[in-house]
């Protein structure tokens, strides 16, 4: 018995050794484990028990488990020192946050991609789904079809590129989509398309012989001006996320829309007080726009008595442009990726 | 097109002070036409006053000096000394007083004129930039009822509108002030003066032989000869309109026709007599023959052609008929008869003829327009007046009137139902509120019980052809900002998919994701380019009239661009990845219009490592996310201008689907390109036709899953992609390859692989034996196909 109790101490001197030294977590848990696992030596002395009898064996009993309290007590001390510490070392370890250490991972899509993405989607909350079509196009799409009949100026050789002499061209705007989509399709049409168009010009700062268009057209019983201004309005206040956006119809000239406007917008950076974008106007010209003129609808075989609608078209270039004063419409066509990398929106 | 408001006020009233001048410009430019500049004239005459000369006296001390005593309305005359030449007394003189600044910046102060004080200046219309050419003292004497003391700017002061010619260009009849001045006084409600159809009296019967041979291009020819002309200097009134509208007084005569031009808007024209053959010659209007040339009277030498029409006697050409007239028949300061023709030329002729010689004038602008040919007789008529009112000739001949086509003085009807104007316009305008438009704009009108509105039209408004275009007129005036704004009320139509736009924008998004920046290129490039890509050997469709030597090619392949691109942006960053989708074009055979096919181009650049796998790794990434349903594979090597051994044809299941491929040194060096550099081209319709269009997910098993790491080794004879594709079993959940090893103790041509395989079983837990027969098995089916390949 005399041994069985000095083992117990032991052993328990053992055990509490190795916890004080140790120092950290993982090697706590092994020595943990061994301490209550059955290879222990205190599990070893309670098989032993069985051998004993009565007083003897209730007083090693209570040594064990007094040991083994004393162990499981010092370990949890133990543990709960090693934690800490490791907390706290953890803690003081020094991390600046404000380093970037790896590559930033984000591109982007273009500034124009961006825009009509925009473009098309506030369309779409009004139904207006996208098309896509050519960009080569026939004379007959591009200029006859839209009452633009061989004489008229817009369609002289300095504004149009050709690749056979009056007949196939590069696009000069989208509103060919318009013909296009009214050949195949019966009304009511409501669509949106965007796309590369091209005209003969110099380039400088405000003309690029490349640029983008967006063009929208509605076409249904009852569609007035009316409903040009408002949806108009409606969209270009959700484009430019600016509620205080009114637009104002200025007379203009289009072969294709009678009535034919120029639409510009309460300038959006001085809110119409005048500023040196707006050029002190506090009105921005923004786009064009009419009502679809009867001869195009009978050029595509729609009847002007039972339908009518209206079309509109500007460049997401400009639109732009307003938002970040930028002056310079080549900015968007030398991909220097320095401009072009600083809208993320995706 | 310039247009001069106190010129418009011969016709109705125009606002008095500038505040309500530029209101006025400002709805003009949204009612009428859009405005490109305003001038406001006169606006640096500001401190100026009218003075009166009293008394000019010489100066003692110098012979180019006089002394004048002005009388400025004040209690006594002042004095001021002035070496200007064209004073008189009794002229009405600006002055400037002393402490004025004048335009060019210099302060009037009292100053000693050898001996002489002068208390001020006299102006030139220089000074007050209110003209270019004139050094002498402005003289006032055109100006009725002018009041000494009075400001200057109270008599001249005047907003001049540079009209956008675009807005009107349907519109011939707003190309002169008679015309725009019926809107003005439209808008404003405003009474409108029209214009006085004056009558002559002549008693010449002497005729001027008019001869039309293109009756298609001459719709109406009038003239008339004036003799004993006096050529002068233009009356004050005139030459001030003039310059005004930046026209330069030249004499009295061409004066006049210009004055007439910008008035009524008719062209006209004043040949010296005694140049084209005197009294009794024949005026021919014709075609021009090929090769025909005339000095014209911006003295050039014009050669004609086909497409211009002249003006001729029988023996040569005196004007290009409605553009310019020629030098040789000009009217100069040594005429002493005129021949005056006004006449109307067929709008679409004259733009070819003026267009063919790319000459463009005033009077050519307004024939493209269309004149109306009922003006050319009055416009004669009022040229004539102006002559004898001026004393500046005789009339010497008959008018001759030739007209080659009918009832030019016909009125066309036009009836539509007024329902019409607010079912376009979507607001309810009273019937009154349009028939006072409509009648203020020249229209006769009438309204039906039953709400037809039936409108005469004018001869000048040829641009009214249905409804809609009288509706314009309607709402223009009415004023579209009165319309209030609602909701839109129609059918809800579900939105069309565009599959091509919307997978477009998903590529754009995931590649930018992976860190690709999305570039826009010209769709026109050059052959140069494509030699500098080695790819002169593609389709080429030509722009017959290009605008620049860099651009005279539709590209039937994004590459070009992609490297001009990647080397311009290199110099700014050591390593990025670009993309585009864009069309390229392509010559079909039998069709109309060339092809158009989306193409995606991916390149990844880096001054210093391999780029190969950024781009490989983004098109598995498009791939898993679109999602796209098969294998992906790529197999064979390709050309130029890849690297033969770094590329690869593209597979998508059996299909080819793109090319991927390190770019060839020499292309590289061609660019200017320094790193590596990795390109992949993709039509985009090939991409479309895998969408996986509802994707399907699996469960995954309650039971724990195996992972076993295969370890092996293969020569250069065998891809580990195909080695991949040989591995298979029942349970196999997953196949990768988690490392790649190169390097001792290996020899140079193997490669070490380790290939993860994760086994799943649904129905209970693997046993261990389960999972070694399932290796084995494995490894015998690689062997089989590949025996060089080594286990470890």
């Amino acid at each position: 018995m005399q041994n069985l109790t000095e083992e117990i101490l032991k052993a328990t001197k053992e055990a509490l050794d190795d916890i004080s030294s140790c120092s950290d977590i993982q090697s706590l848990r092994k020595i943990s484990s061994v301490y209550k696992g059955k290879e222990s030596k205190l599990y070893k002395i309670l098989t032993e028990i069985s051998k004993l009898q009565g007083d003897e064996k209730k007083f090693i009993g209570s040594c064990i488990n007094e040991s083994k309290e004393k162990i499981d007590n010092v370990l949890l001390q133990k543990e709960q020192e090693l934690k800490i510490s490791e907390y706290e070392k953890e803690e003081s370890e020094y991390l600046d946050i404000t380093l970037n250490k790896e590559d930033k991972k984000l591109g982007s899509t273009h500034p124009v991609t961006q825009m009509i993405q925009k473009i098309v989607d506030v369309f779409s909350l009004y139904g207006f789904s996208h098309v896509t079509d050519r960009e080569i196009e026939t004379d007959w799409f591009c200029f006859q079809a839209l009452n633009m009949d061989v004489d008229h100026p817009a369609r002289e050789m300095q504004d149009t590129f050709y690749i056979e002499e009056n007949h196939i061209l590069p696009r000069t705007h989208t509103s060919s989509v318009q013909i296009r989509t009214m050949i195949k399709a019966k009304p009511p049409i409501r669509i949106i398309s965007a796309g590369r168009v091209y005209r003969n010009e110099n380039q400088d700062a405000r003309h690029s012989f490349m640029f983008y268009q967006y063009e929208g057209l509605i076409i249904d019983n009852n569609i007035s001006i009316a409903d040009l201004k408002s949806i108009l309005t409606q969209a270009l206040r959700k484009i430019f996320e600016n509620d205080k956006i009114d637009l104002r119809l200025r007379h203009s000239y289009f072969p294709y829309t009678e009535p034919s406007f120029e639409i510009d917008a309460t300038c959006m950076l001085c809110q119409g007080k005048g500023c040196k974008v707006c050029d002190f106007k506090g009105w921005l010209e923004l786009l064009g726009a009419g009502m679809v003129h009867p001869q195009v609808l009978r050029n595509v075989k729609i009847d002007p008595k039972k339908y009518q609608g209206f079309a509109f078209g500007g460049g997401p270039e400009r639109l732009i442009m307003i938002k970040n004063e930028i002056n310079d419409t080549r900015l968007f066509y030398e991909n220097d990726l320095r401009f072009l990398s600083q809208l993320k929106k995706l | 097109m310039k247009i001069s408001l106190s010129w418009i006020s011969k016709y109705t009233k125009i606002p008095n002070t500038i505040k309500e001048k530029y209101d006025l410009a400002d709805k003009f430019a949204r009612q009428i036409a859009d405005i490109d500049e305003i001038t406001h004239y006169g606006e640096h005459t500001k401190d100026i006053v009218v003075g009166k000369i009293m008394k000019i006296q010489n100066h003692n001390n110098a012979d180019k000096l006089k002394i004048t005593h002005i009388d400025i309305g004040e209690k006594e005359y002042i004095q001021i000394v002035t070496g200007a030449t064209n004073i008189y007394e009794g002229m009405h003189v600006p002055v400037a007083k002393i402490g004025v600044t004048l335009p060019n910046g210099l302060t009037i102060e009292k100053r000693d004129l050898r001996g002489i004080p002068s208390y001020g200046m006299l102006c030139s219309e220089k000074e007050l930039m209110l003209s270019n050419d004139h050094e002498g003292i402005m003289d006032l004497g055109d100006i009725k009822d002018i009041k000494v003391g009075e400001y200057l700017l109270t008599y001249l002061e005047d907003l001049i509108l540079d009209i956008d010619n675009k807005v009107i260009s349907n519109r011939g009849d707003l190309f002169s002030h008679e015309g725009i001045a019926r809107e003005i006084a439209a808008l404003q409600k405003t009474e409108y003066i029209k214009p006085e159809i004056k009558k002559i009296k002549i008693e010449s019967e002497k005729n001027i032989d008019v001869k039309i041979e293109s009756k298609n291009f001459c719709f109406r020819y009038t003239g008339i000869i004036i003799k004993n002309v006096k050529i002068k200097e233009s009356p004050l009134k005139i030459k001030r309109a003039l310059e005004r509208l930046g026209v330069q007084s030249i004499n009295n005569i061409v004066d006049i026709t210009n004055y007439i031009m910008f008035d009524i808007g008719q062209p006209l024209h004043a040949f010296d007599l005694d140049k084209i053959g005197g009294e009794g010659t024949t005026i021919f209007v014709r075609q021009a023959m090929g090769g025909e040339k005339i000095k014209t009277l911006d003295q050039k030498e014009r050669i004609l052609s086909q497409d211009n029409y002249l003006i001729a006697t029988k023996d040569k050409p005196i004007a290009i008929a409605g553009v310019m007239g020629g030098y040789d028949s000009r009217v100069d300061e040594n005429t002493k008869n005129i021949l005056i023709e006004s006449a109307t030329f067929n709008p679409k002729l004259i733009r070819k003829s003026s267009k063919g010689i790319n000459l463009r004038t005033d009077a050519s602008l307004r024939y493209e327009k269309r004149v109306d040919p009922n003006k050319t007789k009055r416009a004669l008529i009022e040229a004539i007046k102006m002559i004898q009112n001026d004393n500046a000739g005789e009339i010497a001949s008959d008018i001759v009137d030739v007209i080659t086509i009918k009832d030019i003085t016909k009125r066309d009807t036009l009836s539509f139902s007024f329902d019409r104007v607010e079912k376009v316009i979507g607001i309810k305008i009273e019937k009154k509120v349009v028939r006072d438009i409509l009648e203020r704009l020249n229209f006769e009108v009438k309204i039906s019980k039953d709400n037809i509105i039936s409108v005469k039209i004018p001869t000048e408004r040829d641009d009214i052809k249905e409804d809609v275009d009288l509706i314009e007129d309607i709402g223009r005036i009415y004023g579209y900002d009165k319309i209030p704004l609602k909701n839109p009320v129609y059918e809800i139509i579900p939105r069309k998919e565009d599959i091509l736009y919307k997978t477009k924008q998903s590529i754009k998004t995931i590649i930018s994701a992976c860190g690709g920046y999305e570039i826009k290129t010209y769709s026109f490039i050059n052959e140069d380019l494509l030699k500098k890509a080695m790819l002169d050997n593609i389709s080429k469709i030509k722009i017959i009239n290009p605008n620049s030597e860099d651009y005279t090619t539709l590209r039937s392949s994004l590459i070009p661009s992609i490297l001009k691109t990647v080397s311009t942006n290199q110099k700014n960053a050591d390593s990025f990845i670009l993309y585009e989708i864009a069309n390229v074009y392509k010559e079909s055979k039998g069709e109309e219009l060339p092809r158009e096919e989306y193409e995606l181009v991916i390149t990844a650049y880096n001054k210093k490592s391999e780029t190969f796998f950024s781009v490989k790794n983004i098109i598995e990434v498009i791939k898993e996310y679109l999602p796209l349903k098969g294998e992906i594979s790529y197999q064979d090597f390709l050309k130029m201008p890849y690297l033969k051994n770094k590329s690869a044809k593209i597979y998508f299941n059996e299909d080819y689907f793109g090319d991927i491929g390190n770019i060839h040194p020499e292309i590289r060096e061609n660019f200017n390109i320094n790193g590596n550099i990795t390109i992949s081209r993709i039509p985009v319709n090939n991409i479309i036709k895998y969408l996986e269009l509802f994707p399907k997910i699996k469960p995954i098993s309650k039971y724990p899953e195996i992972k076993i790491d295969l370890n092996i080794t293969i020569d250069n004879s065998v891809s580990s992609k195909s080695i991949i594709e040989s591995i298979y079993d029942e349970n196999l959940r997953s196949k990768n390859i988690v490392d790649v090893y190169k390097g001792k103790p290996l020899e140079e041509n193997q490669t070490g692989l380790t290939i993860r395989l994760v086994f799943e079983n649904f129905e209970g837990t693997f046993k261990t034996e389960d999972i070694h027969s399932k290796i084995n098995k494995i490894k015998e089916s690689i062997n089989k196909k590949y025996p060089n390949v080594l286990f470890r």
